[in-house]
C-alpha cells in the first residue's frame, strides 16, 4: 500500500506539470497586455498615456517578468527574430507579428515602426504656431499608425497624412523623417518574402523565461501578483482557502455522515412507505437549486421579517480573534449552519441515492443469503458484509466531489458573505484576474488528483480483494 | 398517517412563508445604539497606503486616518483649510535668488502632530511628495497631474518648519487645489525611517529624466520604493498612522477594517470655525465588506450596518415600505456629483460629422430610460458641469427625443435608407455603411438595460445601436486605447472643472477626438484665468461648444440612494459615496451620559 501511494504521489508530478503548462498557456493566449491589466488595477492605467515609451509601463513589465521570452524553446518561421519579446508592448509585438507574416521581412518591419516613431517625434517638435490644427491631427494619427495592420486602412490614412503634410505646408518640417517614413512604408507594402516564412528554425532561450520562472515561483511559493490589488496572489488564495476548507469538510463530513445512514435505511426498507418518502425527498432536495434555497433561508433567519432570526451576515466580519476559543467556535458554529446546510443537502440527496443502490445490489447477493442462512442477526449481515460493498458508488463519487467543494462555494460564499476560495474564484474571473484564476485552477486539479487518490485507496480498505500494487499471478 | 405527515411539512412551510407581522402595531426598538458606525463596503479593502491605494473604497478610509493641506467642507462644499492655519493665496515671487515666478506659502496648525507627539512640518510634506515623485512608486495616477503642475521646488523655513512654500513657474487654476488638497500629508518619521528620502532633492524628481536617471542609480531610492510599496508595509497597522481623527485597531481581511477615535487628538482643540472638515464623531468605524446586494440589504434590514450607498433603485423604493428599514433608516437619494454620459468617437469615419451625433442624440429617449431604469433617481443635463455650480451653462436646452428631427439632421448629413434595410447608409470613402453603432456598456444590469433601451429607440431613426456589455477591465482597457464607437460611461464632477485633459486636442486624455483649435485656445485661457467671473463666461462658452459638437452626450445626473441609521445625524455629501462616516453624530436620545 505505502509504494503505491508513493508511485501515485510521484505520478502527480508529471501530471501536474502538464497542468502548469496548459494554465501557463492559457494565460499566454487571454487576449489583454498583462501590464495594462495589472495598471488598470492599481488605477495607474489612464495616468499611462504614452505606454510606447512609458517608464511605468517597463517597471511593471519587469516585475511580472514578462520581458523574458515565454518558454524554453520556440520553433518559429525564420522570417522571425527570436528577440520578438523585447518589443514593449503586447500591441506591438502582435502589429510586428502580422506585418512578418505579411512581408517576411523583420528588418523591414522594425525599420518601418522606428521610422514612425521618429515622425511622430519630429512632429512634436514641430512649434504649435505652423498650425496647431493639423498638427494635432498628424500627430495623432503617427501615433495610431504603429498598430495598423490592415493594407487597405494603412494605405487609406497614408493618403490622408500625405494630403494633410501637403495642405498644412508642413513638408519641409516634416523632412526628411517623413521621406523616409514614405520609403519604408513603400517597401512594407510591396515586399512579400514567402520563402522566410516557410523555413523553420530553433531558437533555445534557456533558464531565464517566463514559464521557468512561474513554475520555480509556484514551488518556493511566490505565485506573483493579483491584476487586481497587486497583493501576493499566494497571500489572497491562503487567507481564502481557510474559510473554504472548513466549510466544506463539515459539508462533506455531513454529507457523508447522513448519505451512510440513509442510504442503508432505504436499502433495508426496500420498497416500504419509508423508503419511498424518502426517496421521493430526496430526489425533491436534489432538484432544488443551493442558490435559491440559501436566498430564501438568508431572507427567513437572516432578517427580522418573520421572527426567526437567528443568522447574522455581518458575525463573521465581526468575529473576535481574541475571544476565548469556544466564543469564537460558537460564532463561526452560528454562521456556518445555513451556508454547510446549502452545500449539504445536494450531496446528501445524491450520496444516499448512490448508497441506498449500492446497498441494494449487495443484499441481492448469495453470500448475503448464506450470512441468513447461518442465522446471523440483520444489523451483522448488514453492517458487517454487505455494507463494504454497498460503498463502492459512494467512494466513486468522493473523487468527483473534492474538486467540486470549489465550484460549489461560490454561489453560496458571495450570498452568505463569506470570504472563501469561491468568493475569490469568481470575484477573479470577473475581474480578470488571470494569476489569482491559474492558481485556483492548479488548486482545483490538485484536488482532482487528490480525491482520486482517496478513492482507490478507499476501494482497498472496502474490498479486500482489490490488491493495490500488486499483479494478479 | 403518511399523508397527514406531508400535510403537516405543507402547513408549516405555509405558515413560516406567511407570517409577517402588522407593521402597525410594531414599535421601533433600535438594535444598535452605540456611538459607533458600520459601514457597508462593495468591495474588498487591499491596501491603505495612500499613495498606492487605488479604489475609492480605500480613500474612503484613508481619509480618516490621514488629514490634507485644505480639504472642501463637508457641507457647504467651500474649499477651506485643514492642516493648515489658512487657505494660501498665490503671490508673485519677490525673493531674488528663489525658484519660479510665483509663492504659495503655508503654515501648519501648531497644534497639528503625529501620533507620536512629534509636530507635523513641512519636512513632512516634502517627504509626501518625494516619495509621490519617485518614478519606482507604483503611484503615476497621482505623478501625472501632480507632475503637470508648474512646481519648481518646496522650501522649508529652517527657523520654523510648520511653515514652508511652493515654488511655481506659472499660475493656472488647478495648481492650488492640486498641491494642497490631492494628497494627505504622511508621516516621514513612519514611513521612512531610515530618512533614505532626505537627500534627494526635490527639483531633480521633478523633472522626469533626471528623476528616471536617478531610479536607476540611486540605491536609497530603490531601496525606499521597496519597502514603501511590499504588500506587508501597507498593511502594516503601525505605520498606517497618520494626523487624521482615527487609528486603525483591527484589519482583517475581506472582513472588517476598524478604526478607533484617537482620545487626544489634537483636531479636537481647533476652531471648527475655521476648520470645519476637522471633526470627527463617532467613537468607532467598522468598515465591512458585503460584495452582494442582496446579503447587504439584508444586514441593513436586520440593523448590522449603519449606513449603505448606491442602493440599486427598485429595492430603495422596497425599502421605503419596508416596515422595519423604512422605520429605521433614513433613506435619502442625494443629487451626487456624477454625470452619465455617452462618449462618441469622432475619429470613426461615420461618426466624425456633428449632424450626426445630434441625429443620436435626439433620436434616443433619455428621459424614459431615467423614469423607467432609474426610476426618476436623476435629473437631466446637457453639460459636463454640475446644474448647481456657479458657471453651469442655463441656456443650454435639454435634448428631448425627436425622432422627425434626428431623421432630419441625418439627411442632412446624407444619410438615408437607399437599401430599405430600415437602417440609413452613406458613401463613405467608396463603400456602402450602414450607420451601425457598437455602444459599449458596462457589466451592471441597469446599463445594459439602459443601452437595450437606447437601441429600440434609436431604430425609430434608422440608426443602428450594437450593444455591448463588457466586463470591467476589457470596458476600461477598449476606452483606453480609443477603440470604441459609442460608450456609455459615468463621470466624477470635480469642484473646479479643469477642460484640459478631456477636451484639449493636444491631451492623450481626450478620447473621442473632440476639439480645434479654437476650442484647444478656449481651454488653454480658462486654465490661466484666475478671476472667477471672467471665467465662468469662459466656462460657458466652452460648455456651449461641447453641446454643439455632441462628442459628448450628456444624459443625467444620477441621484445617490443612500441609507442612514436614525440615530444619526449626518450631511449629505455629493461626492462619492454621499456620505462621511466621521461627521455621523449621534442624536441626543441615543447617547450615554
Amino acid at each position: 500500500m505505502a509504494s503505491y501511494i508513493i508511485k501515485r504521489l510521484l505520478l502527480f508530478i508529471p501530471t501536474l506539470l502538464v497542468i502548469s503548462l496548459v494554465a501557463f498557456g492559457l494565460s499566454k493566449l487571454a487576449p489583454d497586455d498583462p501590464v495594462i491589466q495589472y495598471l488598470v488595477g492599481s488605477g495607474n492605467a489612464d495616468a499611462n498615456e504614452s505606454p510606447l515609451r512609458d517608464r511605468t509601463y517597463i517597471e511593471v513589465r519587469r516585475k511580472l517578468g514578462v520581458d523574458k521570452p515565454v518558454f524554453y524553446f520556440a520553433v518559429r518561421p525564420k522570417a522571425y527574430p527570436d528577440t520578438l519579446y523585447r518589443l514593449l508592448t503586447q500591441q506591438e509585438q502582435l502589429a510586428a507579428k502580422k506585418w512578418i507574416a505579411m512581408t517576411g521581412d523583420w528588418s523591414l518591419v522594425n525599420q518601418y515602426q522606428d521610422r514612425i516613431q521618429l515622425s511622430y517625434e519630429k512632429s512634436v517638435s514641430i512649434p504649435d504656431s505652423l498650425g496647431v490644427e493639423s498638427l494635432t491631427r498628424i500627430r495623432r494619427r503617427l501615433r495610431d499608425l504603429a498598430y495598423v495592420t490592415d493594407t487597405s486602412v494603412l494605405r487609406k490614412r497614408m493618403e490622408l497624412h500625405k494630403v494633410e503634410i501637403a495642405v498644412a505646408n508642413l513638408e519641409t518640417a516634416m523632412n526628411p523623417e517623413q521621406d523616409l517614413l514614405l520609403e519604408t512604408y513603400e517597401s512594407l507594402m510591396t515586399t512579400r518574402n514567402k520563402k522566410a516564412l516557410l523555413r523553420p528554425k530553433f531558437v533555445w532561450y534557456g533558464w531565464d523565461n517566463q514559464y521557468h520562472n512561474w513554475i520555480s515561483g509556484l514551488l518556493s511559493g511566490d505565485f506573483g501578483y493579483s491584476f487586481r490589488d497587486g497583493l501576493p496572489v499566494g497571500d489572497k488564495v491562503k487567507h481564502a482557502l481557510s474559510w473554504t476548507f472548513w466549510l466544506n469538510a463539515l459539508a462533506l463530513l455531513i454529507a457523508y455522515g447522513l448519505s451512510v445512514f440513509l442510504g442503508v435505511l432505504m436499502a433495508r426498507n426496500k420498497g416500504k412507505g419509508l423508503d419511498r418518502g424518502l426517496s421521493l425527498g430526496l430526489f425533491i432536495l436534489y432538484s432544488l437549486p443551493s442558490f435559491w434555497i440559501a436566498t430564501l433561508l438568508l431572507i427567513f433567519f437572516g432578517t427580522p421579517d418573520y421572527h426567526i432570526q437567528f443568522f447574522s451576515i455581518t458575525e463573521l466580519s465581526r468575529l473576535d480573534y481574541n475571544a476565548p476559543f469556544w466564543s469564537r467556535f460558537g460564532t463561526v458554529a452560528r454562521h456556518m449552519v445555513l451556508p454547510v446546510f446549502c452545500l449539504t443537502y445536494v450531496p446528501i440527496a445524491a450520496i444516499s441515492l448512490q448508497m441506498r443502490g449500492g446497498m441494494v445490489e449487495a443484499l441481492r447477493q448469495d453470500y448475503i443469503r448464506t450470512a441468513y442462512a447461518k442465522g446471523l442477526p440483520k444489523s451483522r449481515v448488514i453492517w458487517k458484509h454487505a455494507f463494504r460493498n454497498g460503498l463502492f458508488p459512494i467512494i466513486t463519487i468522493l473523487g468527483a466531489l473534492f474538486p467540486a467543494t470549489i465550484a460549489g462555494s461560490v454561489v453560496i460564499e458571495k450570498i452568505f458573505n463569506i470570504p472563501g476560495m469561491g468568493r475569490l474564484m469568481i470575484e477573479s474571473i470577473s475581474e480578470k484576474d488571470w494569476p489569482v484564476v491559474y492558481i485556483i485552477m492548479l488548486l482545483s486539479a490538485l484536488l482532482t488528483m487528490a480525491g482520486i487518490l482517496i478513492s482507490d485507496l478507499l476501494y482497498a480498505v472496502a474490498d479486500p480483494r482489490v490488491r493495490l500494487n500488486k499483479k494478479e499471478s | 398517517m403518511k399523508h397527514l405527515n406531508i400535510s403537516l411539512v405543507l402547513a408549516f412551510l405555509l405558515v413560516l412563508v406567511s407570517c409577517k407581522p402588522d407593521p402597525a402595531v410594531e414599535k421601533i426598538n433600535y438594535n444598535r445604539t452605540e456611538n459607533s458606525v458600520a459601514v457597508r463596503l462593495e468591495a474588498d479593502v487591499a491596501n491603505l497606503n495612500p499613495l498606492l491605494a487605488s479604489s475609492r473604497y480605500e480613500s474612503q478610509i484613508f481619509s480618516d486616518l490621514y488629514t490634507y493641506l485644505c480639504s472642501y467642507d463637508f457641507t457647504s462644499n467651500d474649499f477651506v483649510p485643514e492642516l493648515l492655519k489658512a487657505v494660501p493665496t498665490i503671490e508673485e515671487n519677490s525673493e531674488a535668488g528663489l525658484p519660479g515666478n510665483y509663492t504659495i506659502q503655508c503654515e501648519i496648525l501648531d497644534e497639528a502632530i503625529w501620533p507620536n507627539g512629534s509636530p507635523v512640518t513641512g519636512n513632512d510634506l516634502l517627504f509626501t511628495i518625494k516619495a509621490l515623485m519617485n518614478p519606482l512608486v507604483e503611484a503615476a495616477r497621482y505623478r501625472a497631474p501632480f507632475g503637470s503642475t508648474p512646481l519648481v521646488d518646496i522650501i522649508v523655513d529652517e527657523t520654523n518648519p510648520k511653515v514652508f512654500t511652493f515654488y511655481i513657474e506659472d499660475k493656472t487654476i488647478q495648481d492650488l487645489e492640486v498641491l494642497t488638497n490631492m494628497l494627505p500629508v504622511l508621516p516621514a518619521y513612519l514611513l521612512d525611517p531610515e530618512g533614505r528620502m532626505e537627500n534627494i532633492e526635490l527639483s531633480d524628481l521633478l523633472d522626469p529624466d533626471k528623476a528616471d536617471n536617478l531610479a536607476a542609480s540611486n540605491e536609497d531610492m530603490q531601496a525606499f520604493a521597496q519597502t514603501f510599496m511590499d504588500p506587508e508595509f501597507s498593511k502594516d497597522i503601525a505605520s498606517l498612522s497618520g494626523s487624521g481623527p482615527y487609528e486603525i485597531v483591527d484589519w482583517v481581511t475581506a472582513q472588517r477594517v476598524t478604526l478607533q477615535r484617537k482620545s487626544d487628538w489634537w483636531g479636537d482643540k481647533v476652531s471648527k470655525e475655521t476648520h470645519p472638515t476637522l471633526i470627527a464623531y463617532p467613537e468607532e468605524i467598522v468598515f465591512i465588506p458585503i460584495a452582494d446586494p442582496t446579503a447587504a440589504l439584508t444586514a441593513l434590514k436586520s440593523e448590522e450596518i449603519d449606513v449603505m450607498s448606491r442602493v440599486d433603485p427598485g429595492a430603495f423604493e422596497a425599502l421605503k415600505e419596508d416596515s422595519i428599514a423604512g422605520q429605521r433608516y433614513q433613506l435619502e437619494a442625494v443629487s451626487s456629483s456624477v454625470v452619465y454620459m455617452m462618449s462618441v468617437n469622432t475619429n470613426v469615419p461615420k461618426l466624425a460629422d456633428p449632424l450626426v451625433r445630434n441625429a443620436i442624440a435626439h433620436a434616443i429617449n433619455i428621459d424614459e430610460v431615467l423614469e423607467s431604469i432609474y426610476l426618476g433617481y436623476g435629473e437631466r443635463t446637457a453639460s459636463p458641469v454640475h446644474p448647481t455650480q456657479d458657471y453651469y451653462n442655463g441656456d443650454l436646452s435639454i435634448i428631448r427625443q425627436n425622432v422627425e428631427k434626428a431623421k432630419a439632421l441625418l439627411t442632412e448629413a446624407g444619410w438615408e435608407d437607399s437599401n430599405n434595410n430600415g437602417i440609413v447608409d452613406k458613401e463613405i470613402e467608396g463603400e456602402l455603411v450602414d450607420l451601425s453603432i457598437e455602444l459599449i456598456v458596462s457589466p451592471a444590469e441597469t446599463a445594459k438595460n439602459a443601452g437595450l433601451l437606447y437601441q429600440d429607440q434609436a431604430r425609430q431613426a434608422g440608426i443602428n445601436l450594437e450593444v455591448n456589455s463588457l466586463d470591467t477591465r476589457t470596458y476600461l482597457s477598449r476606452w483606453r486605447a480609443k477603440d470604441f464607437e459609442m460608450i456609455s460611461a459615468g463621470s466624477t464632477i470635480t469642484p473646479i472643472w479643469i477642460p484640459l485633459q478631456k477636451w484639449h486636442t493636444g491631451s492623450g486624455d481626450n478620447r473621442t477626438g473632440f476639439g480645434n483649435a479654437e476650442t484647444d485656445a478656449l481651454i488653454d485661457e480658462i486654465i490661466v484665468t484666475l478671476d472667477e467671473e471672467k471665467r465662468n463666461e469662459l466656462y460657458k462658452k466652452l460648455q456651449k461648444d461641447i453641446y454643439d459638437q455632441q462628442a459628448w452626450i450628456y444624459l443625467f445626473n444620477p441621484r445617490t440612494t443612500v441609507a442612514i441609521h436614525n440615530r444619526f445625524d449626518a450631511p449629505l455629501l455629493r461626492d462619492f459615496p454621499c456620505y462621511a462616516a466621521r461627521t455621523f453624530k449621534l442624536q441626543e436620545d441615543f447617547q450615554v451620559n
